[in-house]
């Protein structure tokens, strides 16, 4: 390990064999044999290997692979067990190949396998016995999917498996039960299998921690589970047509943390999968956090006189997440009825409700009053007396910044909801009541004041374009448009200031590499020293407010909010101010 | 876990040319031979590393921090994710330096037994060599010139290894 970089110094010949075999590894084997004629020391390094990596791509033709694979593994030292396998394949005819190979990993005590594979039409019977194996993870080809018929498998030390594209079970075998001699494993995932026509698929395993079923056309009449420590549950379905995931249990899966659930496409018959989701979720009472994407709000939202009568499933929700990241209507913002929230929320006071929305839709700056963009009232209003002390996160697109920027509407929002909202609440409308819807209103306000702050530097960068594009830009007007800005940015809470900035230098470096010729540099820099601009790195920054942007962007908390009376003043001048703009 | 804490324990290594680097305790423990000699009782004073110069150990100290100050897993799937992310753009950033140094930081990573980054480090020379000619690897690597094969037998490695040369 020398001090003096001199470029003449060989260390890798110096460095430990087990080193160079590491780096070997996460070459294609193919190439690792070629490494023996880098240096004589290496002659033999590949034989001793304990990571293999075949991949048919690396070869002119199939004969030329399986040349290579059959000499590979006779000449490797035999004494050496193997660690990994990999095998990738495209195209047809590989079934002896897969034989082979397996054979080989498995004499050899191998701990993982990894095929990925075109179709093999059916994976053959002694893949799914092997004392040492501890993850698989087989890939097939999605239009022609290779089958595992395979009634039991025969593997102890299983840990993990990852099967995609797969087809499980047919017609002989309709209820596959195939972990049962699995006791050890953790993970399984199922992703894009087909399992059309199974009656029963059985997931026997005391010890699963993971269970991931998604992309997923058609679900089994019946997944049957026994994992009494399960701790995370994904379900992800792609067809409409067919009933969503049913969970049979013997008991409640009461160590279940976290579940995922989506669909990603729109329901047709949506009554249809009300019960056997209602169902699902009844399995799950301890979860923690439930994550559901829009359609499956879509689904629990078709028979909201049904949910009213149901108890709450969950008995502890910490985070409840709508994901709208799937959401195709761009039009409409998609919205969480509050029956819905109720009937997930009802038992949960603490809980954090998180709900994206979509950066398509179009919140397009308002030019009458009558356009301005508002909050879906179904996503803001809640039950209060039933989640005092619940948080609402709400992701909101600013159209005009490209970054979506997360802001949390903290302390009591959620305590201290409209409660004129509800008629069938009885709650007393005192006048600490009534503050609290004033201050309500004010915080939707403030995601306004950041919309409209948006549309307003936009009117300024058009304003200064103008300028420059005269070729004899007014200063004075410059120095106005600066303090328009920070007056208006002043009023944007901190959180979506740094956005707001860096969407701002964005615009005027594109002017300025736009129009760079109109002016000379120095009017370029007088510009700058007028907006209060500063190079950094290259960069354009904010002089002024830069320096605290770091801090800003790692805050986690909100800062104290400023007074109602505060607020509602710079509101205010906001709107004055913006008519004044608004070209 | 923060490193910034003035009240955490220090440790202090010194560089084969002298220098010396204060670091918290707890960016000392991703190194596994650290690790051992604070657990033996073997750290009181200053840990000499004879054989790893000053420009390689602030790397590696600053790939220990970085990965030291990282959340570890947590019960939040979300600040996992990112933290998960960001980590992987550090690595993808710190792997971007030349052979010599690669090699340097592998030795001593391995030295210090520090796992991941001798996984890191391993995995950056692969990239670098994947697909090249046994002559271009040779460059790369910067292999010494008493250390390569002959012609002749190196013919002879290609001819009795034919299958793999395709």
């Amino acid at each position: 390990m020398g001090s003096i970089h001199d470029g003449a110094e060989d260390r890798i010949s110096n460095m430990p064999e087990d080193i160079i075999q590491h780096i070997l590894s996460f070459l294609d084997t193919k190439y690792a044999v070629q490494f023996c004629t880098v240096s004589p020391k290496w002659e033999n390094i590949w034989t001793s290997m304990r990571h293999l990596n075949f991949n048919n791509e690396s070869f002119s033709s199939v004969p030329k692979f399986d040349k290579f694979m059959e000499h590979a593994l006779s000449h490797r030292n035999n004494q050496t067990e193997v660690c990994a396998v990999r095998l990738r394949f495209s195209g047809e005819k590989i079934l002896d190949t897969v034989i082979d190979i397996v054979n080989y990993a498995y004499l050899h005590n191998v701990q993982e396998l990894t095929i990925q594979c075109g179709s093999v039409y059916e994976f053959p019977h002694c893949l799914f016995s092997s004392p040492t194996l501890k993850h698989l993870s087989l890939s097939s080809s999605s239009n022609t999917k290779s089958r595992i018929t395979s009634s039991y498998w025969n593997m102890p030390a299983l840990e993990t498996l990852y099967l995609r594209d797969i087809r499980l079970g047919d017609a002989r075998n309709t209820s596959p039960d195939l972990f049962f001699k699995s006791e050890e494993l953790e993970s399984l995932t199922l992703e894009n299998c087909s399992m059309y026509n199974l009656e029963a698929f059985i997931v026997s395993a005391p010890n699963l921690l993971d269970l991931t079923i998604t992309r997923t056309c058609r679900f089994p009449e019946d997944f049957y589970v026994y994992a009494p420590q399960l701790e995370t549950l994904t379900a992800g379905g792609y067809s409409s047509s067919y009933q969503f995931l049913k969970l049979t249990t013997e008991e409640v899966l009461d160590s279940l943390e976290k579940v995922n659930l989506s669909l990603s496409s729109n329901i047709q018959k949506r009554e249809r999968h009300f019960a056997s989701l209602l169902d699902l979720l009844e399995k799950v009472p301890s979860a923690k956090t439930l994550i559901l994407d829009m359609n499956i709000v879509e689904m629990l939202s078709s028979c909201m006189d049904e949910l009213s009568h149901k108890p709450c499933p969950f008995s502890n929700l910490e985070c409840l997440k709508i994901n709208t990241g799937t959401w195709k209507g761009k039009d409409n913002i998609p919205s969480m009825p509050s029956q819905v929230r109720n009937f997930l929320l009802r038992n949960s006071p603490n809980a954090t409700f998180i709900m994206d929305i979509p950066p398509q839709i179009n919140m397009a700056p308002p030019k009458q009053k009558d356009r301005i963009p508002t909050f879906p009232i179904q996503v803001s209003n809640c039950s209060p007396e039933k989640s005092p002390n619940a948080t609402f996160v709400m992701d909101l697109p600013l159209q005009v910044l490209q970054k979506r920027s997360r802001q949390q509407l903290s302390d009591d929002t959620m305590a201290n909801k409209v409660p004129k909202l509800f008629a069938d609440n009885e709650q007393p409308a005192t006048m600490v009541a009534e503050n609290r819807i004033l201050k309500e209103k004010l915080q939707m306000q403030e995601q306004l004041v950041a919309t409209l702050g948006a549309y307003i530097f936009k009117c300024k960068i058009a304003e200064l374009e103008v300028q420059v594009k005269s070729g004899n830009p007014d200063y004075n007007a410059i120095r106005s448009m600066n303090s328009d800005i920070n007056s208006v940015m002043d009023l944007i809470h901190v959180s979506l200031r740094v956005d707001m900035e860096a969407q701002f230098s964005y615009q005027y470096k594109q002017v300025k590499s736009r129009l760079y010729n109109c002016i000379d540099a120095i009017q370029w820099a007088t510009i700058e020293t007028e907006l209060g601009l500063i190079s950094l790195f290259g960069r354009i920054c904010f002089n002024n407010i830069n320096s605290q942007s770091h801090v800003r962007a790692t805050e986690l908390s909100r800062p104290p909010r400023p007074s109602s009376a505060n607020v509602a003043s710079s509101l205010k001048s906001v709107w004055t101010g913006s008519n004044n703009w608004v070209i | 876990m923060s490193t910034s804490s003035s009240s955490s324990k220090k440790i202090v290594l010194k560089s084969a040319d002298n220098e010396t680097f204060e670091i918290d305790e707890i960016v000392a423990l991703e190194s596994q031979a650290i690790k051992n000699m604070i657990e033996d009782e073997c750290a009181d004073n200053v840990i000499p590393l004879g054989n790893i110069d000053s420009k390689t150990l602030s790397k590696i100290i600053e790939y220990c921090k970085k990965h030291a100050e990282s959340p570890k897993k947590d019960d939040n799937a979300d600040i996992d994710e990112k933290a998960v992310e960001d980590l992987k753009s550090f690595d993808a950033e710190f792997a971007k330096v030349d052979m010599p140094l690669i090699q340097d930081i592998l030795m001593a990573a391995n030295f210090l037994n520090i796992d991941n980054l001798i996984g890191l480090m391993c995995r950056t020379i692969a990239d670098r060599i994947k697909g090249k000619t046994p002559e271009e690897i040779r460059k790369i690597l910067n292999i010494n010139k008493n250390d390569l094969l002959s012609p002749e037998q190196e013919a002879k490695a290609r001819e009795e290894n034919s299958w793999a040369f395709d």
